[in-house]
Parts: structure tokens; C-alpha cells; sequence
């Protein structure tokens, strides 16, 4: 009869206390691993599962445009043809979940510098976006007086050179020219509306237009910036490297 | 038992001992290549406004510090001027209209928002450096940061290219954008998705072809940042310019 007592005795004594040193060893080890690692750990990876959990269970702020039009069904069908219809409701209302569960205020922005946090002419901000200079665009009027912000499309309909040249009236409008105005420039024909392209509105030739302001002996206010007009780029054209309808002034 | 046997008898336990660790991990990856949806996110620079509602409403939704300097998205402002010169600042709304038609003394090449987050690498060099795995890639493919379990050593915020972590000022743990990973797990956009009022960011699924994501990488020329340090990011730019870092 081979007994597992037998066996250990045959073993020499340095080798048993070895062995039991080594078999102590790797059970602290183990011990160890299950004092110190959390149970959930390594399930999915090298992490905790219950931080997934925990992530995934972090309370809601915003509500998402949908809960909105659960109740607000006739601002919705307003802002859906207009304009802003890519605007979710908490891009200006700031957000809405307490709202929608029945507790809590929603912003209503009414002041222009929420406009303008979009609408401010920025050099960067992308060509077409539409945008105002604040200093020259109604300045003391709040935004919500002309424009609703469900439907901003302006109640003025454009009149005279903007209906059809829009880009480059809503350039020179946030230009240092925007108080001049087209025909300062250009002599338009009477018919030019009814016949665009055979009567045809000047540009200047010469620079005489721009030296009635900018020239050193101009009797114009000194904001307007002035020059020597002989001896500034002889032999060039003022347009061809100020652009007047640009915003920068060229 | 003689030195051949013992030689043998080590070898053998050590190849059962490899090769049943090798079995048991078998069915922990396939569970990682369960149909579970990649998420990524693109970005149209060309559709960036710089309005900083985005900024806003991550730091809303995730309880980011009210403070600059800590942000799980930000928008950078890139400004190249005639000379050569590139300018980048970053958008604080904090302090008064910071881009206010402002008289500069060199003339502008061209200028343009660039809005910045988390690239969530399929490569992720913050996860690799985690001494002890709070920091992870989520069966999503989203890199969360277990708050319970990390010690604030900094390493992963030194190991990001991107800069998209930082210590949270009173939690002592690093800290980054999740995706609104509370919000994407039901179904919603995340925060800053939610709130772009030009739809700059574009969020979805990349295993679906029918999300706007798919789509958005079908129609515009991609470029991610920094593909040379082989992170794999999952955060897709159209229209980059070539001096955005």
C-alpha cells in the first residue's frame, strides 16, 4: 500500500522544506490576489465590469430634442421650416431634462449676446454663415424685436441691389462701407432691374471715388484711414489690392 | 527519477500549463467580437461656427470643473497669416467675447474652428500605460477611466498626443470624454452632438452602413489627427487643414 505519507517521507527532508516553502509561497500569492483584485475584475478585460455599469448609470442632463417635441409640438412644426431646423432645442434653451420631467425652468435667451455667440462676425467662422457686425446692426435693439428665433428669416424682405446681389451686399454690410450706399460706387442705369445684362451698372476706372474720402486732403472725419495718393503703390489700382466690399477692408 | 526524466516531465507541465491558459482566454475574445456597435465620431470643419455650445454643454452634462484649462472638448481656433505664421488659441467663453472683430496687426491668410476631443484610439497609448487598468477600451470601442479604481498617477495624461485627458481638480483622477457613454448606451446622441446647431459633429455607429457616421465618411474627404502615431483614432475630420496638429 502506497500512501501519500509514504511518498512524502521518501522525499529527501531538504527537498520536503522546499516544497513546503514554495507551496506556502504561491498560496500567500493566491491569497493575496483575492484580497486585492476586485471580484469583477478582468470579466470583459483588463478593468472592472462594474465601472462599465457605473459609467452607463450617470445621470442625464440634456433630453434630446425628441422628449421636446413630445410637448411642444406647434414650436417644432415652426422650426422645422425655417432656418434653424437643424437647431436642437437645447442649443438656446439650455438643458432640459428636469423640464421635461416636470420640475425645473427652462432658459428662455432673450438677450442679443446669445445671438451673437453664433451670429458675431468672426473672421474664422465659416463663408455664407449668416452674421452681423454688433456695432452696426441695430445696436440697441434685442434680436427677438425683428427676427423670431423660431423662424429668424428677416421680416424685411431684401430691397434694391440685395435682392439679387445678396453675397455681396451681406459682405459690405459688416465692411467699414456698410453705410454706403451701391450707387456711391456704381452708377446703375434705371433699367438695369428690368434688363440686367444689356444695361449694365458702371465700376469706377479711376480712383477718383476712393480719393473723395481716403485721399490726405479729403475733409472727411478721421476714423477713415488717408493717404499720400501720389506717392501710394504708383501705377496700381486701389481695387486691385483693397477689395471695398470685404469686411477686412481689404 | 533521472535528469532526462525530469527534464521531459517540466517541459510537458509547462506546455499543458501555457496551452490550458490559451483555452480558457478562447471564450473571453469571442465574446469581445460580439456584433457590438463601434462608435466614432466626424467632424465637418468646414461647418464649425466656433459658438462654444459643445464646451458648454459637456461641461453640463459630465460635471467637468466650470474652470479653462479642464475640458473633455474644446474648440481650437486656427489663424494663418500672410507671413507664414500659424496662431492657435483655444475658445473660452468664460471670459468676454474672446473673438470679437478685433483689429489685428498682420493680415490674415485664412482662419477656421477646429473642434478637439478624445480621439478614442483603436490603439489607445493611455490604456497601454495604465499601471493598474483603470483605464480601458470598452466592448465599444470607447476608452472609459474607472474613477473608483485609478490612483492619479498622471502617466495616461502624459502618454495622450492629443492632450484630450486631464486630472480633475478635485476627484484627484484622470478624467476625458467618454462619448457621453450614459447617453450612447441609451440610445441618445451625446451632449455635444445634441447641441451643434450647424450638426458640425456627426455621431454613430461605424459597423452600420446606415448611420450618419458611414455616410459622413462615404461623402467627405477623412483625415484623422496625427496618423503617424499609429493610434488608430475613431474621431474623423473632413476638410482638415494641413496645419492642424
Amino acid at each position: 500500500m502506497v500512501t501519500p505519507l509514504k511518498i512524502w517521507k521518501k522525499i529527501p527532508e531538504q527537498y520536503r522544506r522546499l516544497g513546503i516553502l514554495i507551496i506556502g509561497g504561491f498560496l500567500t500569492v493566491i491569497f493575496l490576489r483575492e484580497q486585492f483584485i476586485p471580484s469583477d475584475f478582468g470579466e470583459l478585460g483588463h478593468y472592472r465590469t462594474s465601472a462599465l455599469v457605473n459609467e452607463k448609470n450617470k445621470p442625464l442632463v440634456y433630453a434630446g430634442r425628441e422628449k421636446c417635441e413630445e410637448c411642444h409640438e406647434e414650436e417644432v412644426s415652426k422650426i422645422e421650416n425655417s432656418y434653424h431646423k437643424l437647431l436642437s432645442c437645447e442649443t438656446c434653451h439650455g438643458p432640459g431634462l428636469k423640464h421635461a420631467e416636470g420640475e425645473g425652468e427652462i432658459i428662455i435667451p432673450r438677450k442679443r449676446e446669445e445671438c451673437l455667440k453664433c451670429h458675431e462676425y468672426i473672421v474664422s467662422r465659416p463663408t455664407g454663415f449668416p452674421q452681423v457686425d454688433p456695432y452696426l446692426h441695430n445696436p440697441p435693439k434685442q434680436c427677438t424685436e425683428c427676427h423670431n428665433p423660431h423662424d429668424p428669416t428677416p421680416p424685411h424682405p431684401p430691397t434694391d441691389c440685395q435682392v439679387c446681389h445678396r453675397t455681396i451686399s451681406s459682405m459690405k454690410s459688416i465692411s467699414p462701407h456698410a453705410s454706403l450706399e451701391c450707387t456711391v460706387c456704381h452708377k446703375t442705369p434705371s433699367h438695369h432691374k428690368f434688363d440686367p445684362r444689356s444695361q449694365r451698372p458702371t465700376k469706377p476706372t479711376n480712383t477718383d471715388v476712393c480719393e473723395r474720402c481716403h485721399s490726405e486732403t479729403a475733409k472727411t472725419p478721421d476714423y477713415i484711414p488717408k493717404i499720400e495718393v501720389d506717392s501710394h503703390s504708383e501705377g496700381y489700382l486701389c481695387w486691385e489690392c483693397h477689395y471695398p466690399h470685404s469686411p477686412e477692408g481689404g | 527519477m533521472n535528469r532526462r526524466n525530469f527534464i521531459r516531465d517540466t517541459f510537458g507541465l509547462a506546455v499543458l500549463f501555457l496551452s490550458g491558459k490559451e483555452v480558457l482566454a478562447l471564450p473571453r475574445m469571442s465574446k469581445e467580437n460580439d456584433r457590438s456597435p463601434r462608435y466614432g465620431m466626424g467632424i465637418y470643419i468646414k461647418r464649425c461656427v466656433g459658438c462654444g455650445k459643445c464646451v458648454e454643454a459637456c461641461k453640463l452634462e459630465n460635471n467637468v470643473p466650470k474652470y479653462p484649462f479642464f475640458y473633455r472638448t474644446w474648440v481650437e481656433r486656427y489663424t494663418i497669416y500672410k507671413d507664414g505664421e500659424v496662431e492657435v488659441e483655444t475658445l473660452d467663453r468664460s471670459t468676454k467675447s474672446p473673438y470679437s472683430v478685433e483689429k489685428r496687426e498682420k493680415q490674415i491668410l485664412r482662419s477656421f474652428f477646429v473642434p478637439k476631443l478624445c480621439n478614442q484610439c483603436d490603439n489607445p497609448p493611455c490604456v497601454q500605460v495604465c499601471p493598474v487598468g483603470a483605464t480601458f477600451k470598452s466592448p465599444e470601442g470607447v476608452i472609459l477611466v474607472d474613477p473608483d479604481y485609478c490612483i492619479g498617477c498622471r502617466y495616461c495624461i502624459q502618454a495622450c498626443p492629443y492632450g484630450a485627458r486631464y486630472l480633475h481638480p478635485e476627484k484627484r483622477v484622470a478624467d476625458k470624454c467618454t462619448f457621453c457613454y450614459h447617453r450612447i448606451t441609451k440610445g441618445l446622441k451625446p451632449a455635444c452632438v445634441e447641441v451643434c446647431p450647424t450638426h458640425a459633429r456627426v455621431f454613430g455607429d461605424l459597423t452600420k452602413r446606415s448611420s450618419p457616421l458611414v455616410r459622413f465618411m462615404r461623402m467627405n474627404e477623412i483625415h484623422v489627427l496625427k496618423p503617424g502615431m499609429n493610434t488608430e483614432p475613431k474621431v474623423f475630420y473632413a476638410n482638415l487643414d494641413g496645419e492642424v496638429r
